[in-house]
């Protein structure tokens, strides 16, 4: 899903899997309490949102693959 | 040889010179005057006594009582008749506060030993507790013989400050740890306290004392009060420290924000290098508050202090800005309630049917304008908090293409809004920063700067994003930057915002004071009741609530009433006025919940022959008569007698509201919110009485404990 906004306060993901806990987020400027507050938001609900750079090809593939089969079995 | 002397005044010497006679009042400026030119003087017949305390002659009839703080150094603790002396110095004490650092002026006389047989109300703590707390030691034989509510506030009346509010929270059942954290933390010393270090204390801003000849002078001015030299030591504090950026103070109705922030700009105006420029701005959310800020602010601190503060409400201050760059000329600005319509009106023109013109609207000036977002990039990157639905990319495409068309709709109109406004505004002034901070970084010795050096905001729940935005640009984000004000219960507009997706940091910066001085503890009662049961936030995505919040005032229960019919409670309502005397002074207020019962209220009494004068935008239009308003033009008002009327079932909160309950949850929430608000605004305007009526159904807002008593 491209554009997910999480809970209440809207926090944003350039691309995520609402089903897999799973997404994608911008990298903000160091420092910033709002890219903070967003970690944050998504780290309480049980998400795994990294920025594109933190994620390689191969953890999402990985990510999603041990959500799915934890989800199933 | 130098015999000159400094001579500070007591708060409580200034309250009882407050209430002696014009003539004395003057007898004892004159006095000081005296005794600050030469203390030796023999005409003063200086005197020490029995303990550390001095006596000198007013006059035939009044004694000054004064402390020695330090060579030269005189404390104005009392302004006593001859006879009671001798009484006097008897029965106080002083002690340095081993808690605030602060002197404390302590009266012992013993409490009238109670006859109810109830038991002792502070036998749960220990003396060692109750000194942890900042409770003054030579109290504490009194403080255990006190088991009833009328000898608490006896004793509380006459106790300083931090004992009054700590036993008052303590009775009325608040837990120790939160009257800790509430009420003593905030108003710790800084450094250890030597309780025998008499200079220090004076110069502690825990003692509330002042020695400036202006507040002197204005102390014999009519208009001058009380609150204009003293601040409660939590208040102080807030006013005085410096910060390390954006800083909010909260707090329920009364509790001295405003004060707090008068206090603030003055605090900034000397620090301020001399000059003609006006590096500090005040701003509020509407014109007849502004003017309220200017008055107040030179009664506080003068003429040339107020010039060199711009006192301006935000609107106009936007309208300011883009007028300055010759943008939107010839265009015809338009209410922002008239908004909703237009959507309606465009999107039936244009026959789109996918999306709701409220929706549409809210996205448009909360987000779009409120964010300044300039671009679709910036759109789809921007949070959406409180906005209910959530957009995938794709919505947010067409609704970025649906504004976009709207805009230039408006456009080929020749209007657009105040939101707009703001935005040009805020947009302006943000490119102003950006060219600002680039001539700083090349030095190149450009006169291009931020607008301001300091804002202060008053009202700040109900400043739009936008606003903020246009604010946060016109300021350096330097310490001291921004002062807001302002307590979420009493949004009365819906405007919701999180300071932090605005660029606003207020994370650690955010206090909340917790004492009214306006209204009494049975009306704060009933306005609390109000309140139950409803979540506010704290302008930064987290929550707030009124904990704490108190009043040393004690009054009438205020009264319920309801009617069979609307006719029957403008009878009510007039019996009312008239038990109350009719005073034609001003002094009692209507307020009802729309502009057609507010005038029915007007005709009503008028035919009881009473002087009815009505409340416009800008304020009652004299100051005399029965005023008589709706809800939202109570803001900032205060007044010694209040009539809430027609608060029943359908009007309050607003009928209209029922649509959204089910098509959007979320809207009805804040709508039904800010109908709460109205009502706690309306109810804590009263000081010392408050009836409540309606009739047919009460409002859902009055509970069953309130409408049954």
């Amino acid at each position: 899903m491209v554009g997910y906004e999480l809970g209440e306060q809207g926090w944003q993901a350039e691309i995520a899997w609402p089903d897999r806990l799973t997404a994608i987020v911008l990298s903000g400027s160091t420092g910033d309490p709002e890219t903070e507050d967003r970690d944050r938001a998504f780290g309480a609900a049980g998400w795994h949102a990294r920025t594109a750079r933190d994620w390689s090809a191969d953890d999402i593939a990985e990510l999603i693959e041990r959500t799915n089969g934890s989800a199933h079995g | 040889m130098n015999t000159e002397a400094t001579l500070r005044i007591m708060d409580r010497a200034h309250k009882e010179m407050g209430a002696l006679p014009r003539a004395e009042q003057g007898t004892v400026y004159e006095f000081m005057n005296r005794f600050r030119a030469n203390p030796r003087d023999p005409m003063l017949y200086l005197q020490v006594t029995a303990t550390d305390v001095r006596t000198a002659r007013i006059d035939g009839t009044y004694r000054a009582l004064l402390l020695p703080v330090g060579p030269r150094d005189y404390l104005l603790v009392a302004v006593k008749h001859r006879d009671e002396v001798a009484d006097t110095l008897a029965r106080y004490d002083f002690q340095v506060n081993p808690v605030t650092g602060g002197i404390e002026v302590i009266d012992v006389r013993p409490v009238p030993v109670s006859t109810g047989g109830q038991p002792p109300i502070f036998a749960a703590f220990t003396d060692a507790q109750l000194l942890a707390l900042g409770v003054a030691e030579p109290l504490l034989a009194q403080i255990r013989a006190v088991s009833g509510e009328s000898e608490l506030l006896a004793l509380t009346a006459t106790a300083p400050q931090l004992t009054a509010d700590v036993l008052v929270a303590l009775a009325d059942g608040t837990p120790y740890q939160e009257v800790l954290e509430q009420i003593t933390e905030p108003v710790r010393a800084e450094a250890p306290v030597d309780p025998h270090d008499l200079t220090a204390a004076v110069n502690n801003p825990a003692t509330q004392v002042f020695s400036d000849d202006e507040a002197l002078q204005a102390v014999l001015g009519e208009t001058f009060e009380q609150w204009q030299v003293f601040l409660h030591p939590t208040q102080r504090k807030l006013a005085e420290k410096p910060t390390t950026g954006p800083t909010r103070v909260g707090g329920g109705p009364g509790t001295g924000k405003t004060i707090v922030a008068l206090h603030r700009v003055a605090h900034l105006v000397r620090r301020l290098p001399p000059g003609k420029d006006k590096p500090i701005l005040l701003t509020t959310f509407n014109r007849n508050l502004a003017a309220d800020l200017r008055t107040r602010l030179i009664a506080l601190g003068g003429q040339e202090l107020t010039a060199r503060v711009d006192i301006v409400n935000i609107d106009k201050l936007a309208s300011r800005v883009v007028s300055e760059a010759k943008a939107g000329t010839g265009k015809r600005i338009i209410d922002d309630n008239k908004v909703v319509g237009l959507w309606q009106t465009f999107l039936l023109e244009t026959g789109e049917k996918d999306w709701d013109a409220d929706f549409l609207c809210a996205e448009w000036t909360q987000i779009i304008l409120g964010q300044v977002l300039n671009s679709r990039a910036d759109y789809f990157r921007a949070r959406r908090p409180n906005r209910g639905r959530s957009l995938t990319r794709g919505e947010r495409d067409q609704v970025w293409q649906l504004t976009e068309r709207f805009v230039n709709w408006l456009d080929g109109q020749g209007v657009w809004t105040w939101r707009q406004v703001a935005e040009r505004a805020a947009r302006l002034e943000m490119d102003r920063a950006a060219r600002a901070a680039t001539a700083a970084e090349e030095s190149s010795g450009s006169l291009l700067r931020h607008r301001y050096r300091h804002v202060v905001v008053d009202e700040a729940q109900d400043l739009s994003a936008a606003h903020w935005k246009m604010l946060r640009a016109m300021v350096p984000a330097v310490p001291d930057d921004m002062f807001l004000a302002g307590d979420t219960h009493q949004r009365i507009y819906d405007n919701h915002v999180t300071l932090g997706s605005l660029g606003i940091n207020i994370r650690g910066r955010s206090s909340r004071l917790t004492l009214s001085y306006r209204t009494t503890r049975q009306i704060l009662a009933a306005a609390l009741e109000i309140m139950s049961g409803e979540v506010y936030d704290d302008l930064d995505g987290g929550e707030e609530n009124l904990a704490g919040y108190r009043s040393l005032l004690r009054g009438e229960r205020p009264t319920f009433r309801g009617a069979a019919t609307w006719a029957q409670e403008q009878d009510l309502i007039a019996d009312q006025v008239k038990a109350w005397g009719s005073p034609a002074d001003g002094s009692i207020a209507v307020c009802v919940p729309t502009r057609e019962l507010a005038a029915q209220v007007t005709v009503r009494l008028e035919r009881e022959g009473m002087a009815v004068i009505e409340i416009g935008p800008d304020g009652p239009k004299t100051g005399g008569g029965v005023h008589v308003g709706t809800m939202h033009r109570f803001k900032g008002l205060e007044y010694q007698r209040m009539i809430i009327a027609g608060v029943s079932d359908g009007l309050v909160p607003r009928q209209m509201i029922g649509q959204f309950q089910l098509t959007d949850p979320k809207r009805y929430e804040r709508e039904r919110q800010r109908d709460r608000s109205l009502l706690f605004v309306a109810a804590t305007r009263a000081r010392d009485e408050l009836a409540v009526f309606w009739h047919g159904t009460p409002s859902s807002f009055l509970t069953t404990r309130l409408t049954q008593q």
